[in-house]
């Protein structure tokens, strides 16, 4: 960049108008080029001289007043623009039904985009978020599993059957781990359906508890810490672990279904 | 401000919704109704203009 580009961009460069790459062509010339970067300071300095001078008030709330008391008399003048629009009274001379259209286009329809906004806004905030939508998504398959005669594809307590069992199946291997010796025993495993995707669905139970554990690949690489929620009265537990991400749901109690997830790590 | 105060109308309202309400040139440009260009050498010629009336008082950021 040479300074009679310079000369044309700096206004919009002190102001960050640019796009990043010409901003920092334009940095660049800058240390390089003392007038140029005198010019700029210039600009500068004469936008914080403009700010902290005292050319910045608010209006007064009397001015905030009358252009209420206005908006208001505004409103009720549907009533007064349906009147016969020949020989208007005197009174209503200069308040035409234009002029009405004119002012609602002028505050009413900021007005109603302003509330579209806000009901935007509250819509938007109020929509579950993906965690717990996956969250609904798993208590309401694992409330599946147990209504239907469905709870597993393969019935075998041997990790050694049900993990080959899932080759071809599904495009991951996972890890499956009996724990009959710590409480947990294996009863089987099944293929299942969560986020659009085919996902392994391992069954434990406990006692007369019934686990699934839910594991398909994750997004990220990273390890994560558990996760507890409650929905509908099930537990459920949320970890990734070695590039997997793990969700455990039962009706089995906070504590126990904490130190299977520990189990299955 | 005098400076400011002496500006042409045109002028001082780029100025002022630039520096001191902080608004992008599109929505000065929405505002005033003006095409963007319109805008930039606006607000050129009214830092210009200002920086001549104020003079040395704005060089090397010494304000007032």
């Amino acid at each position: 960049m040479n300074c009679q580009q310079i000369e044309a961009l700096k206004h919009a460069y002190a102001d960050r108008e640019l796009d990043l790459v010409r901003s920092s062509e334009i940095e660049q010339h800058l240390s390089d080029c003392r007038a140029c970067s005198q010019a700029y300071e210039n600009i500068r300095a004469l936008g914080s001289t403009l700010k902290s001078s005292d050319l910045y008030f608010k209006a007064p709330a009397l001015l905030k007043q009358r252009i209420h008391d206005l908006l208001a008399a505004d409103a009720r003048m549907p009533a007064l623009a349906e009147l016969p629009a020949k020989n208007p009274p005197s009174y209503v001379a200069g308040y035409n039904s234009w002029a009405f259209l004119r002012n609602f286009v002028k505050f009413g329809l900021p007005l109603a985009g302003t509330a579209l906004v806000a009901f935007l806004v509250v819509v938007t905030l109020n929509r579950p978020s993906p965690h717990e939508r996956l969250a609904q998504e798993i208590t309401a398959s694992h409330v599946r599993s147990l209504m239907a005669t469905h709870l597993t594809d393969v019935a075998s307590s041997d990790q050694h059957a049900v993990k080959p069992w899932f080759d071809g199946k599904i495009d991951f291997a996972p890890p499956v781990k009996d724990l009959s010796a710590q409480g947990f025993p294996l009863l089987g495993g099944r293929l299942d359906y969560l986020q659009g995707r085919p996902v392994a669905a391992l069954v434990y139970q406990r006692q007369k508890h019934l686990v699934n554990l839910f594991i398909w690949p994750a997004a990220g690489n990273s390890n994560t810490t558990e996760k507890s929620t409650v929905r509908q009265g099930y537990n459920l537990i949320h970890w990734n672990n070695s590039g997997m991400t793990f969700w455990a749901v039962s009706d089995l109690n906070p504590a126990e279904l904490q130190e299977f997830a520990q189990l299955t790590k | 401000m005098r400076a400011v105060e002496e500006l042409p109308v045109e002028f001082r309202e780029v100025i002022i919704l630039r520096e001191l309400e902080g608004m992008s040139y599109k929505e000065i440009a929405e505002m005033a109704d003006l095409p963007i260009g319109t805008v930039m050498s606006r607000l050129a010629r009214a830092r210009k203009q200002l920086q001549q009336s104020l003079g040395h008082r704005v060089q090397r950021g010494v304000s007032k």
